[in-house]
């Protein structure tokens, strides 16, 4: 005992009390994109990801690059937080449905999200407001909608938040029903199940299971590019450039 | 004579100088642990009562509370969102709302008569809206279903109205285009001045619809036009997207259309579901066993909705796993807690019963199954085979530990701290 005794400590002293927890903040960008771009926010002493997401030919391809993205950072202790801006929306709601995998997100930030599809997917303003890629044009409601259960996201809490503003070329709005930011409706932006058109993010209608609006019912004068970084500002992670 | 100090004794390591050292040391990081991290004597789930973060805790010098911090009391039964959400902001921070968030499991929920995605699935979601041009007029141009598997066959159709009346329009254009997700580069458009839209047909698809292009015979049905597609003549040996593409003249101007759907050829369908179908109570939760034959292996995601004797929808159910080749049950459970809290009386019966392969690296990755066509009605169990206890899993109890170790980020809550 009196010679153990002093191992023991010497062990309890080099045994780390708990493991180092690693937070990242996973950022992904829209459609037609390959990534999120120059601007993230930015946490203390957090680590900022601007995932690698493919979003240019197809939703089987972007899903399969956000596995492997989560894959990487949000296992073992890590835990992530994932920003995600138009599409990508889509792309993240599809990967948690789809895979099994019970990785550590804390919660999903999506700011204008298309993951309801854009009615925009069947007209002649797709390449003006979402940019030539061959994934542009697959974006539909119907596909969006018949994609994946969106009510199963791993009981990981999405919070949402929309824009009204105008977009050019500005008649497209037209297209999209009730309020929208130039290139998705509020149906979408704020998780509804039905494509009816919402006057804010925050009416009472059904909406996929764990779909919440945060911050503001509607942001009336941001449109879908202003909405890119606001929620990365909502949550504290920029000052600067905040629209 | 000068006397020289005694060696050390032989047993040098450890002496009494490292072990003072290592007490000290263990002093040293015991204080600092338990100043750094005074919950982590707590059980994971009552480190902080949902919807009051500002709850006390423990001082770290104080024993009594100490004792108190170790002995504290499990949090109080987290209060499920309703089913179909929340009206208004969402104000919790990220810990309740994950609490809130999973009173249930993941895949096994409260259903409502309103949810629409999970009641009417394959459902089309185009809508009536106004043609590109402004030249007072909208159309619908839609199909009767997303998915088509086997012999089935899509009928698109398109309504073209001014001020609300149907009027005749002369399709210009009509064809079907199995899509390429690779997209095709020699009809891609160059793209327009913003504000007009690119020309027809190849707007719509900016990876360019590639050939082969199977030609549509748009005809009138009344008061709008219709065309019939059978994509088993296409002789496509797997799941595909299959783009329907149209150009309609409506007197004051050309305008063009543009959706897509799934098609399973019956050499692709990946699984059938047998029709063997059993129900048994396990841990609580009514499972109903789905008998599915595979041919194709794989990872399979398959849903089911829950109805009550009055036909009221209770839960939907969702099996995600691995199945051989061969005939296995698929295990749907329907979570006792949605039962009892949605106040389901039995015998239940299922509907919307159908799944699907997911191939990760295949495009598309999803690979239809055909929906069940049968019904099946359970045992008429009484409400005290059922469980009220909340969901619980070491996934959760990860998630609330680590949730609870992070103050930077507050979510709807508002107040998260950045880095600027």
């Amino acid at each position: 005992m009196t010679k153990s005794l002093p191992l023991v400590l010497a062990l309890a002293l080099a045994i780390p009390l708990t493991a180092d927890a690693d937070v990242f903040d996973i950022h992904v960008g829209g459609i037609c994109s390959t990534d999120f771009g120059s601007t993230l926010g930015h946490w203390t002493g957090e680590t900022s990801i601007n995932a690698p997401i493919d979003q240019t030919t197809s939703m089987a391809t972007a899903t399969t690059q956000m596995a492997a993205t989560l894959d990487r950072y949000c296992t073992g202790s890590n835990l992530c937080f994932v920003y995600v801006y138009s599409n990508g929306g889509a792309v993240m709601s599809r990967t948690l449905a789809l895979f099994s995998t019970a990785w550590n997100i804390a919660y999903v930030a999506a700011s204008a999200s298309n993951e309801g599809g854009s009615e925009l997917g069947g007209t002649g303003f797709l390449a003006q407001v979402f940019g030539q890629c061959a994934l542009a044009g697959h974006i539909g409601t119907s596909d969006h909608r018949n994609g994946w259960n969106h009510n199963d996201s791993h009981g990981i809490v999405t919070g949402m938040i929309a824009g009204d503003g105008w977009l050019a070329p500005f008649v497209q709005s037209a297209v999209l029903p009730g309020h929208d930011d130039g290139a998705v409706s509020e149906a979408s932006a704020g998780g509804y199940t039905t494509t009816d058109g919402r006057s804010s993010i925050c009416e009472a209608a059904p909406k996929f299971a764990n779909h919440q609006a945060w911050f503001s019912c509607e942001y009336g004068s941001l449109n879908h590019l202003d909405m890119k970084l606001k929620m990365i500002c909502d949550d504290g992670g920029l000052t600067t450039g905040c629209p | 004579v000068t006397q020289r100090r005694p060696p050390p004794p032989a047993a040098a390591w450890p002496g009494r100088r490292s072990i003072a050292l290592a007490l000290g040391g263990l002093v040293v990081t015991a204080t600092v642990w338990w100043l750094a991290a005074p919950t982590r004597l707590q059980t994971a789930g009552a480190r902080v009562a949902p919807g009051d973060r500002s709850a006390p805790i423990a001082a770290p010098s104080a024993p009594a509370a100490r004792a108190a911090a170790v002995a504290a009391l499990p949090p109080p039964p987290a209060t499920p969102y309703p089913a179909t959400g929340t009206p208004g902001l969402s104000a919790d921070d990220p810990l309740t709302a994950y609490r809130k968030a999973n009173v249930y499991p993941p895949t096994s929920r409260p259903l409502t008569a309103d949810q629409a995605d999970r009641l009417h699935p394959g459902r089309r979601h185009e809508t009536m809206r106004p043609d590109d041009h402004g030249a007072g007029i909208t159309y619908l141009f839609t199909a009767d279903r997303y998915f088509v598997i086997g012999d089935e066959t899509l009928t698109a159709t398109l309504d073209v109205r001014r001020d609300g009346v149907p009027i005749p329009v002369s399709v210009t254009q009509a064809y079907a285009v199995v899509v390429d997700p690779t997209g095709g580069s020699a009809l891609r458009p160059a793209g327009g001045a913003v504000g007009v839209p690119t020309p027809p047909l190849a707007a719509l698809d900016p990876g360019g619809p590639p050939p082969p292009r199977i030609a549509l015979a748009f005809a009138p049905s009344g008061a709008i036009q219709a065309a019939q597609l059978a994509p088993a003549r296409l002789g496509l040996a797997r799941q595909a997207a299959i783009g329907i593409y149209l150009e309609f003249d409506h007197g004051a101007g050309r305008q063009a259309a543009h959706f897509d759907f799934q098609y399973t050829p019956t050499r692709g369908i990946p699984a059938r579901f047998t029709g063997a179908l059993r129900d048994t109570i396990e841990a609580g939760s009514l499972v109903i066993h789905a008998g599915v034959a595979v041919d194709i292996p794989g990872r399979y995601a398959i849903d089911c909705n829950l109805f009550d004797a009055a036909d009221q929808p209770v839960a939907w159910s969702r099996f995600k796993g691995e199945l051989a080749a061969g005939v296995h049950d698929a295990d749907l459970v329907f979570f006792g807690k949605v039962i009892l809290d949605g106040h389901a009386r039995g015998p239940f019966h299922i509907g919307q019963l159908r799944g699907a392969r997911f191939a990760p690296g295949l495009d598309p990755d999803l690979e239809q199954m055909p929906p069940f066509a049968g019904s099946y009605t359970t045992a008429a169990y009484p409400p005290d085979v059922f469980s009220d206890a909340e969901y619980d899993s070491p996934d959760k109890q990860r998630m609330i530990e680590l949730l609870g170790q992070d103050s930077n980020h507050r979510g709807g809550a508002g107040g998260s701290a950045g880095s600027h």
